[in-house]
C-alpha cells in the first residue's frame, strides 16, 4: 500500500512539472519554483525508499509495521504540506508536524540509545521550531504598519516597508530555529544520534527530505530578506553558520566509529555547502540548488547502502565491518559509489554543484571562505575516505556473517536508480530541470 | 504643632510593648490557651529594671554600652518616622536612608556585643543575622526607593504624608508587590517565624534570640524594649504604604493609625500561628524571592516613567 | 483596564519564577496550570473594549489546554514514574533565581530598546513574554529530569503565546489554533516518549542518556 501512496504522489508531482498550478485555498497554498524543486525531490526520494522498505520488511505485515507505514505517509503529506505553503505559519505548522510524525519512525526499534535519540531529537528541534515561531511573530510584527498579513506573496510585494529592527530580529530567530532543523551548526546536535539510531530508510528520509524541507523555510525568509534589501546581512549569517557546520562536521568525522554516524555528519557539512552557496550571491544560489538535489540522492544512495550493510553485517562500527567489496560485491561498489558521491569525487553531480559555489567565491571575492571551503572538503574526503576503505577492503572479520543474507532485489534497484541519477547529473543537467533552477534561483536573486 | 509633637512622642514611646502582647495573645488564642495579659510586656520590662544586671569577665564596655546604643538608635529612627499622620520631629531631606542606617547601626553593635561575649552560641546567632541582614537591607532599600519614585520625594515624612495619595490607583501592582516584598522583610528583620521562632529555647535554632542570650537586667530590658519598638516602626512604614488617605482630623487619623497598627501586630500573630519555621538554609531563598519582587517593582516602575 | 492587565502580567512573571526556582515536579505542574488559566485571561483585558468572539474562543482553548488538559496529562505522566523531585539539577536553585532575576532584566531593557510599531495597552507584555522564554530556556537546559525539561518548554511556548496575543487581532484563527493544537501534541508525544524512558531506564534522569556520544 505504501507503495501505491507514492506512486500517487510522485504521480501528482510530475503533473505540476506541466501544469503548475499557482494559488488555491486562499491563496495558502502553492507552487513555486522554489518549492516545486524541493517538492519533486522528496517524491523521488519517498518512492526509492518506499521500493526499498518492500526488502527491507521482509517478514511481512504485522500491526507495528502498519503503524510505521502509516506514520510514514503522514511524515510524507506534512512535507508536501511544507514545500506548497505560501504562508509562514502554514509553513512552520508543517515543519512542526514533520518533527512529530517522525518521532515514531525514529524510535521504531526501541533500544536505549534509539530512546536517548529520540529525547534530543524531540527536545532540540521543539525548541528550535518555538524559536522559530517567534521569529514568524516577529515578522508579523515587522508588517504590522503596512502588509498586515504573514502570505509570502504580500510579504515579498511590501518587503521594503518592513520595520527594520523587527525584520532582523525575526531574521536572526527563524534562522535559528530552521538552522536546528536543517542541522546547521551549533544546533545540529540532534542529527547525529538521530540518523544513527533510525532504521536506515528513515535516516535516508530524514537527510534527503527533512532536512530539505527545513532548507526551504530558510529559503523563504531569504527571499523575503532579499526583497527588503537586507541580503548581507542574511548571507553574513548563513555563511558564517555554513562554515562552522562544515568544521564541525570534520572534526567528528575523523575517527567516527559508526558509519552510520559517520554519514549524519556528513549531512551537517553538506548542509554547511548549502548554506554557504545561499550566501555567495546569484551564482552560489544556482550552485545551492543544485546541490540540494545532488545531496538528497546522494544520501539515499548512502543511507540506503547503510541499510544493507547492516542487515548483512548486524553491526554499526566500522570496526566489525571489513571486506565488504569480497563478500558483497554489489553493495560494496554502491558503498564506493557513495563514498564518492558524498565526497564530491566527479564524474558524480556533487562534483558539479560543489564546483559552482566555489566559483562563486572566488569570483565574489570571499577568498576566506574559499579557502576554509576547499580546507574543510578536502580534510573530510581524507576523513571518510580512511573509514571506508578500511570498511570495503580486507577479509570480514567475522566469519558467520552469513552466506545467506544476500540483498534482494527491492534493495538493490532503489539505490542504483539513484546512483545512475546522481550519474546524469554529474554530466548533464537536462534542459526542463535546467529551467526550473533558473527560475528558483531567480526567485532569490539570482 | 506642640500637641501632634509630644502625641508622636507619646506613642512611640509608650505602645510599641502593647503590640508585642498582642501577638503573645492571638498565639495563645490559637493554641487554645488564655494566655499572658496583653499588658505583659510592660510588667517583664518594669520587672527587669529592677533587676542587677550580670556581666561575664570575657567582656568589656562593648557589651555594656550595646543595648543603650541599641535602643537609643531605634528611637532616633523612630523620630525620623512620620507616626499616625504626625509630621516626625525631625526631617530632612535624604532621611530615609539615616532610617535603614540606625537600623543597620542598632543591629551592629548587638552583633558586636554578641562576638564580645566570647561563647559560640552568640557568635552563630551573630554571623546568621548579619548574612540575612545583607539581603533585607536591600530590598528595604529597593523597596524605599521604588516609593521615594513613586512620590518624587527623598524625606519618609513627605513620601508618606501625602506623597503616595494616587498611587494605589495608578500603579497598584507595584504597591502590592512592595507590600509583600516589605512585609517579608519585616518577617526576617524582627526575627518572627518562619525565620526565626521568638519562643524556643534551643539555642542551635535560634537567631536573633540567641545573641542576647547574656544580656541580664536592665540591659534586657533595654533590649526587649528596643525589639518591639523596631516592630512598631517597621510595623508604621508598613501600614504608611497600604493606608495611603489621610483625613483632615489628626485625631481620628491617630486612632486610624493604631487600629492599622493593631490590625498588622494580629497578621503577624496569625501568620506566626499557622506558620512552622523554616528551615535554616532554605531562609535565604525567602529573602531573595522578597529582593526579586522588590526589584520587578523597581523595573516596572523604571519602565512605566519611560 | 490597564492596571489589571499590568497586575496579571506581574503575577505571570512571578509564577514563573515559583515554576523556575521549586524542585518538587508536582509544584511545577500545578503553578504551571495556574499560569497558563491565568494568561489565558490576559486577552480579555488586553481586548476589553474591540472584543470579537474569536479573540474568546482563542483565550478560553488556551485556558482549557493548557490549564486543564496538559497538566492533567502531565500528572498521569509523572504517575509512572517513581521520582517526584528534582534531587540534583545542574544549576541549583539560588543560582537559577538569580539567573532568572537577570534575565527579567534584560529582558526589560531589550524591550524598552524596540519600538511595537502599533500601540498596545500595556507596556508590560513584550518583556513579561521574553521573561518567560528566557525563564523557559533556564529550566531546559538546567535541570536533568526528563519532566523538568517538559515543564520548561512549555514555559517557553506559554511566553510565545503570550507574545502573540499582541498580534491576536491580525493574524488569522487558523495559525493560532493550529499552534495549540501542535503544542497539545507535542506535549503528548513528550509525555509518551518520558514513559519510554522511565520504562526502558527506570527513571527519567536525562544524565543517563549519555552512551551516544564522540
Amino acid at each position: 500500500m505504501l507503495l501505491f501512496a507514492a506512486l500517487l504522489h510522485s504521480a501528482c508531482v510530475f503533473s505540476f512539472w506541466r501544469f503548475r498550478p499557482l494559488t488555491s485555498l486562499n491563496g495558502f497554498l502553492g507552487l513555486d519554483a522554489l518549492g516545486l524543486l524541493v517538492l519533486s525531490v522528496v517524491s523521488v526520494l519517498f518512492l526509492m525508499v518506499s521500493f526499498y522498505l518492500m526488502g527491507y520488511f521482509k517478514n511481512g505485515s504485522d500491526f507495528s509495521h502498519k503503524i510505521f507505514i502509516g506514520f510514514l505517509l503522514f511524515f510524507l503529506s506534512f512535507m508536501t504540506l511544507v514545500t506548497i505553503s505560501r504562508h509562514f505559519g502554514l509553513l512552520l505548522i508543517g515543519i512542526e508536524a514533520t518533527t512529530l510524525s517522525s518521532v515514531p519512525l525514529i524510535n521504531f526499534v526501541q533500544t536505549k540509545q534509539s530512546i536517548e535519540a529520540t529525547w534530543k531529537f524531540l527536545m532540540i528541534c521543539l525548541i528550535g521550531i518555538a524559536l522559530a515561531l517567534l521569529g514568524t511573530y516577529f515578522l508579523a510584527v515587522a508588517g504590522l504598519n503596512n502588509v498586515q498579513s504573514l502570505f509570502i506573496d504580500k510579504l515579498l510585494i511590501h518587503a521594503k516597508e518592513l520595520s527594520l529592527p523587527w525584520l532582523k530580529m525575526s531574521v536572526i530567530f527563524l534562522l535559528i530555529g530552521c538552522g536546528t532543523k536543517m542541522g546547521l551548526a551549533p544546533m545540529h546536535t540532534w542529527l547525529p544520534d538521530a540518523h544513527s539510531q533510525a532504521p536506515s530508510p528513515i535516516s535516508a528520509l530524514l537527510s534527503g527530505c527533512l532536512l530539505n524541507c527545513a532548507f526551504l523555510s530558510i529559503l523563504r525568509v531569504g527571499q523575503v530578506c532579499h526583497a527588503a534589501g537586507q541580503t548581507p546581512f542574511f548571507s553574513s549569517i548563513l555563511i558564517l553558520l555554513g562554515v562552522i557546520s562544515m568544521g564541525v562536521a570534520f572534526v567528528f568525522i575523523l575517527g567516527q566509529e559508526d558509519y552510520k554516524r559517520m554519514f549524519a555528519y556528513s549531512s551537517v557539512e553538506h548542509m554547511g555547502i548549502l548554506a554557504i552557496g545561499i550566501g555567495l550571491g546569484p551564482i552560489g544560489i544556482y550552485g545551492a540548488l543544485l546541490h540540494m538535489i545532488n545531496n538528497a540522492m546522494t544520501k539515499g544512495v548512502a543511507f540506503l547502502v547503510t541499510g544493507n550493510l547492516y542487515k548483512q553485517y548486524h553491526s554499526k562500527k566500522v570496526s566489525e565491518v571489513k571486506g565488504v567489496l569480497r563478500e558483497f560485491p554489489i553493495t560494496g561498489i554502491f558503498l564506493l559509489a557513495s563514498f564518492l558521491a558524498v565526497s564530491g569525487v566527479p564524474p558524480f553531480g556533487t562534483f558539479i554543484s560543489e564546483l559552482i559555489i566555489l566559483y562563486a567565491a572566488i569570483s565574489g571575492h570571499h577568498y576566506w571562505v574559499a579557502f576554509f571551503y576547499c580546507l574543510f572538503l578536502a580534510l573530510i574526503f581524507i576523513g571518510i575516505a580512511d573509514i571506508i576503505l578500511r570498511m570495503i577492503q580486507g577479509r570480514p572479520v567475522d566469519e558467520t556473517v552469513s552466506k545467506s543474507s544476500r540483498e534482494s532485489l527491492s534493495m538493490i534497484l532503489p539505490i542504483l536508480f539513484l546512483i545512475v541519477i546522481i550519474l546524469i547529473l554529474g554530466f548533464y543537467i537536462p534542459p526542463f530541470l535546467g529551467n526550473i533552477l533558473q527560475k528558483a534561483a531567480g526567485l532569490l536573486g539570482g | 504643632m506642640n500637641i501632634s509633637l509630644s502625641l508622636h512622642l507619646i506613642i512611640l514611646f509608650v505602645f510599641p510593648p502593647l503590640l508585642l502582647g498582642i501577638i503573645g495573645k492571638i498565639k495563645a488564642f490559637f493554641a487554645g490557651r488564655i494566655g499572658p495579659p496583653l499588658w505583659q510586656p510592660y510588667f517583664d520590662l518594669f520587672k527587669l529594671m529592677h533587676k542587677a544586671s550580670v556581666y561575664s569577665v570575657t567582656t568589656n564596655w562593648i557589651f555594656r554600652a550595646a543595648p543603650m546604643v541599641s535602643t537609643a538608635a531605634i528611637l532616633a529612627a523612630g523620630i525620623l518616622m512620620p507616626i499616625a499622620g504626625f509630621k516626625p520631629p525631625v526631617q530632612f531631606w535624604g532621611d530615609m536612608v539615616l532610617f535603614v542606617y540606625l537600623f543597620a547601626l542598632a543591629r551592629f553593635v548587638i552583633i558586636l556585643a554578641a562576638l564580645d561575649t566570647g561563647s559560640s552560641f552568640e557568635g552563630m546567632g551573630a554571623s546568621r543575622e548579619a548574612t540575612f541582614g545583607c539581603l533585607s537591607e536591600i530590598t528595604m532599600f529597593l523597596n524605599l526607593t521604588i516609593l521615594a519614585l513613586l512620590s518624587g520625594k527623598l524625606s519618609l515624612s513627605e513620601i508618606f504624608l501625602g506623597g503616595l495619595s494616587s498611587s494605589w490607583v495608578l500603579v497598584g501592582p507595584v504597591l502590592i508587590l512592595v507590600v509583600v516584598s516589605f512585609f517579608l522583610v519585616l518577617l526576617v528583620e524582627n526575627s518572627r517565624i518562619p525565620i526565626d521562632d521568638p519562643e524556643t529555647h534551643l539555642e542551635l535554632t535560634m537567631i536573633h534570640e540567641v545573641m542576647v542570650l547574656d544580656h541580664s537586667g536592665i540591659d534586657l530590658a533595654y533590649i526587649l524594649y528596643g525589639k518591639a519598638v523596631k516592630l512598631f516602626l517597621f510595623g508604621a512604614l508598613l501600614v504608611s504604604v497600604i493606608f495611603t488617605f489621610k483625613t483632615q482630623n489628626f485625631l481620628i487619623d491617630m486612632f486610624l493609625f493604631i487600629f492599622e497598627i493593631i490590625g498588622l501586630a494580629i497578621l503577624i500573630g496569625v501568620v506566626e500561628s499557622t506558620m512552622a519555621r523554616l528551615r535554616l538554609n532554605k531562609v535565604p531563598y525567602l529573602l531573595f524571592s522578597a529582593f526579586i519582587f522588590s526589584i520587578i517593582g523597581l523595573i516596572v516602575i523604571l519602565v512605566r516613567g519611560h | 483596564m490597564n492596571i489589571w492587565l499590568d497586575a496579571i502580567l506581574i503575577l505571570v512573571i512571578i509564577l514563573g519564577l515559583f515554576i523556575v526556582a521549586s524542585t518538587r515536579l508536582g509544584t511545577m505542574i500545578q503553578i504551571f496550570a495556574m499560569q497558563s488559566m491565568i494568561l489565558g485571561c490576559v486577552p480579555f483585558f488586553m481586548y476589553a473594549k474591540e472584543m470579537e468572539v474569536y479573540i474568546m474562543i482563542v483565550a478560553l482553548a488556551a485556558i482549557v489546554l493548557r490549564g486543564f488538559i496538559m497538566p492533567n496529562f502531565l500528572f498521569w505522566a509523572i504517575r509512572h514514574v517513581s521520582v517526584r523531585s528534582e534531587v540534583s539539577p545542574f544549576i541549583g536553585v539560588g543560582t537559577t533565581l538569580l539567573l532568572s532575576c537577570l534575565s527579567i532584566v534584560g529582558s526589560f531593557l531589550l524591550a524598552s530598546k524596540l519600538v511595537f510599531p502599533v500601540s498596545i495597552s500595556s507596556e508590560l507584555v513584550i518583556p513579561s513574554s521574553f521573561s518567560l522564554i528566557i525563564m523557559g530556556f533556564i529550566l531546559i537546559v538546567g535541570r536533568t529530569k526528563a519532566i523538568s525539561q517538559v515543564v520548561g518548554y512549555l514555559l517557553l511556548e506559554n511566553g510565545i503565546f503570550l507574545f502573540a496575543i499582541l498580534l491576536l487581532k491580525k493574524m488569522p484563527l487558523l495559525v493560532e489554533m493550529g499552534i495549540l493544537l501542535d503544542l497539545f501534541i507535542a506535549a503528548v508525544v513528550m509525555g509518551i516518549v518520558v514513559n519510554n524512558i522511565s520504562d526502558e531506564f527506570n527513571n527519567t534522569d536525562t544524565m543517563a542518556l549519555t552512551t551516544l556520544k564522540d
